[in-house]
């Protein structure tokens, strides 16, 4: 029989809050945490942004905003202190963290030939998973998948296979990423960043704004936090991923992708659709996103489907977002209530629903996350309601 | 899990026979510096490689997206299999950073209104493994890691887990590194002239266990194994990044040097034998120990 994996800790910092109980307060409260950051990375404040307001350092940020979340995912799976023993692994999503991109070092080289190396020696210090390693004190597998804006969802894939492959006893999973202007001049030159606040999924919506974060939670060996004490109300039922093969960076016009992936998903978890309450989209307010995601959803669930992107309240946090939606995911089954998806006003009649607009019941047991990135990188991650195991 | 395919792109050329051909005649490629402004000898690519026809639909594309397609596309060798069952993931500790260099330095040139979004695209990550999975036309899982130290290692292992999983039926499973400029010249700062910085791509093609030899990858090395294949990589100040000298004569220095090694042990695996070299290696497992720091990986080829 197949190991099953559950859901034992949550992490997360994001303009929406915090963590799980301030972003949990920005949803009910039901408004939006734009900043408009202008000073921050050294960003142009004429479009909005979605910072984090925790003070923390901007050298290192990705890895600070993990750290962060990492922590926060441990306490709540009671594994502040890690067993001896225990295999722990780390599998983390970023896009900004994963390169030596660092610009002031890049215009003294082209200068003077003689840049300080401060930068080079903190990227050969480790990825941002194996430095969440170190400092975690984590001992099993670890990797940094570098999916673009999927990494965090594709991580939860990782994790999942890892535990079933018996690689590890838990895994610290999910995604973080900074506010950087490399990322936001790249958005820019393919024009898909809206001046106004970001509308997932609405008629007149103009594109995405940026913003940062992390999202972790703690996978675990269902038999693992059993020996620990440790109960959770949600299990990791299914994941599943699929390429577009069409694209470097449009999506695939019809979004088989997307809707291959979610049907790995429904298979993996082995249900059907009709069993899932929910779905947090990827839903970026991209013309073009939103459109087939939109499209590919109704496919597999029918135009009834109830979608929710949390965008809105974070921006798009790139290599965050399969994390941060992941938590957000969890909580909604948790907690017994969906957020709205706020910025929409008007429904876009190439596809064919509205999303929720106000705090939903959750009425069904399953919910499906889904991410879509650059290169036509689809994931999808299943999560499932226990009963009697709270 | 078994390899049916290996594609290898290189400082000897393109092509696992021209591995076989570089390591039977003994003579390492001359490395040579990659520009005017830096001085510390590489193993690059060869140019005449990017030439290949296989490149010609894709000529616009990055040296990390060429070299990692052509290596795929040899360990691939047009086989068929169900699309929605082919997996892929490309490992790298550095990614395609000339073209995130590329991309910064027109930044500072011509601003952010001017900045090319072709080149945006090609700087991220998952580009090269979006071409390798359009060129062979699958719709499975694609994965793209970027670690320091145990890159490829974990990548092969993540690629066994899909197999045994279910999740694939074939997983095309490699590990590419690039040469730059910039990346010349911190090595030198760094480590002065104390190894040779390599570049190239290693792929292979991964299926579930059936009649052949295996591949795995273990946490500790194997109380025995006929040939050991060592690829020793210290991270940080410490001791640069080094491989043993015989290897690294003909690859460069690579973080992901156990994949080239691991298109050597599949050389001898096949008979083939490179006395001057490694020695004579004989019948029996191969492994290809991989260090960092206190830290070890283990691929066993048997």
């Amino acid at each position: 029989m197949r190991e099953r994996v559950i859901l034992t800790g949550l992490g997360v910092l994001s303009a929406a809050g915090d963590d799980v109980a301030s972003s949990l307060a920005t949803f009910q409260g039901g408004t939006r945490p734009v900043t408009q950051a202008g000073k921050l990375a050294g960003l142009e404040a004429q479009f909005p942004l979605f910072a984090v307001t925790r003070d923390l350092p901007a050298v290192d940020r990705t890895y600070h905003l993990a750290v962060q979340a990492a922590r926060q995912a441990l306490s709540d799976a009671h594994l502040e202190q890690v067993p001896k023993g225990f295999r722990l692994g780390v599998c983390v999503g970023t896009t900004v963290a994963c390169q030596l991109n660092d610009i002031p070092f890049y215009r003294m080289y082209r200068e003077t030939g003689q840049p300080p190396l401060e930068p080079v020696h903190r990227f050969i210090a480790g990825s941002l998973a194996e430095r969440l390693a170190e400092a975690l004190q984590a001992q099993g597998p670890v990797m940094t998948v570098v999916n673009a804006c999927s990494s965090g969802t594709d991580a939860a894939g990782v994790a999942v296979s890892w535990l079933r492959a018996d690689l590890c006893d838990a895994v610290i999973v999910g995604g973080a990423d900074e506010l950087s202007k490399i990322p936001s001049s790249g958005f820019y030159s393919l024009s898909v960043k809206s001046p106004a606040l970001c509308k997932p999924f609405d008629r007149d919506r103009q594109g995405l704004n940026l913003g940062e974060g992390a999202g972790i939670a703690i996978f675990e060996k269902e038999a693992s936090a059993r020996q620990r004490g440790v109960h959770s109300v949600i299990e990791v039922s299914g994941f599943g991923a699929a390429a577009d093969g069409h694209h470097l960076t449009a999506p695939h016009p019809e979004g088989l992708g997307i809707e291959q992936a979610i049907r790995f998903a429904l298979a993996d978890a082995g249900i059907t659709p009709e069993l899932i309450d929910f779905v947090n989209a990827h839903g970026t307010a991209t013309r073009e996103n939103d459109r087939i995601e939109g499209n590919a959803l109704a496919r597999v669930f029918g135009s009834s489907v109830r979608v929710v992107s949390t965008k809105g309240y974070t921006g798009h946090t790139l290599g965050a977002a399969g994390g941060i939606e992941l938590v957000f995911t969890a909580l909604a089954l948790r907690e017994g209530w969906i957020s709205p998806n706020i910025g929409f006003e008007n429904q876009d009649p190439e596809i064919p629903f509205s999303p929720l607009q106000k705090i939903t019941p959750v009425s069904k047991n399953y919910a499906l996350s889904t991410s879509l990135a650059f290169g036509g990188n689809n994931a999808a991650v299943i999560l499932c309601r226990r009963k009697g195991d709270a | 899990m078994i390899v049916t395919g290996v594609g290898v792109v290189g400082a000897g050329g393109a092509g696992l026979e021209n591995v076989k051909v570089l390591l039977q005649s003994a003579t390492p490629p001359q490395p040579k510096p990659i520009s005017a402004r830096e001085a510390l000898p590489v193993l690059q690519v060869p140019a005449e490689v990017f030439k290949h026809p296989l490149l010609s639909p894709v000529r616009r594309a990055d040296r990390f997206s060429k070299m990692s397609l052509l290596a795929a596309l040899e360990a691939w060798q047009g086989r068929t299999a169900d699309p929605a069952r082919v997996g892929i993931i490309l490992a790298s500790a550095c990614g395609p950073h000339a073209t995130v260099f590329k991309f910064v330095n027109d930044l500072l040139e011509f601003g952010e209104s001017q900045s090319s979004p072709t080149v945006f695209s090609q700087s991220v990550h998952a580009a090269a493994a979006s071409m390798i999975a359009t060129a062979i036309k699958s719709h499975g899982p694609v994965l793209n890691v970027a670690d320091l130290r145990f890159p490829f290692e974990t990548a092969l292992e993540l690629a066994d887990a899909w197999l045994k999983e279910g999740r694939c039926d074939v997983v095309l499973v490699g590990a590419t590194e690039e040469c730059s400029e910039v990346y010349v010249h911190a090595v030198s700062r760094l480590w002065g002239d104390r190894f040779i910085p390599g570049e190239g791509a290693f792929f292979f093609c991964c299926e579930r266990e059936g009649k052949g030899p295996g591949v795995r990858v273990q946490h500790m090395p194997l109380a025995r194994a006929t040939c050991t294949l060592e690829n020793n990589l210290s991270l940080g100040n410490v001791a640069g990044c080094v491989q043993n000298q015989s290897w690294v004569n003909y690859s460069g220095s690579l973080r992901i040097g156990g994949a080239f090694l691991l298109a050597v042990a599949e050389l001898l695996r096949r008979g083939e034998r490179f006395e001057g070299v490694c020695g004579g290696a004989s019948e029996g497992p191969v492994q290809i120990v991989s260090r960092c720091g206190d830290a070890q990986r283990v691929i066993v080829v048997e």
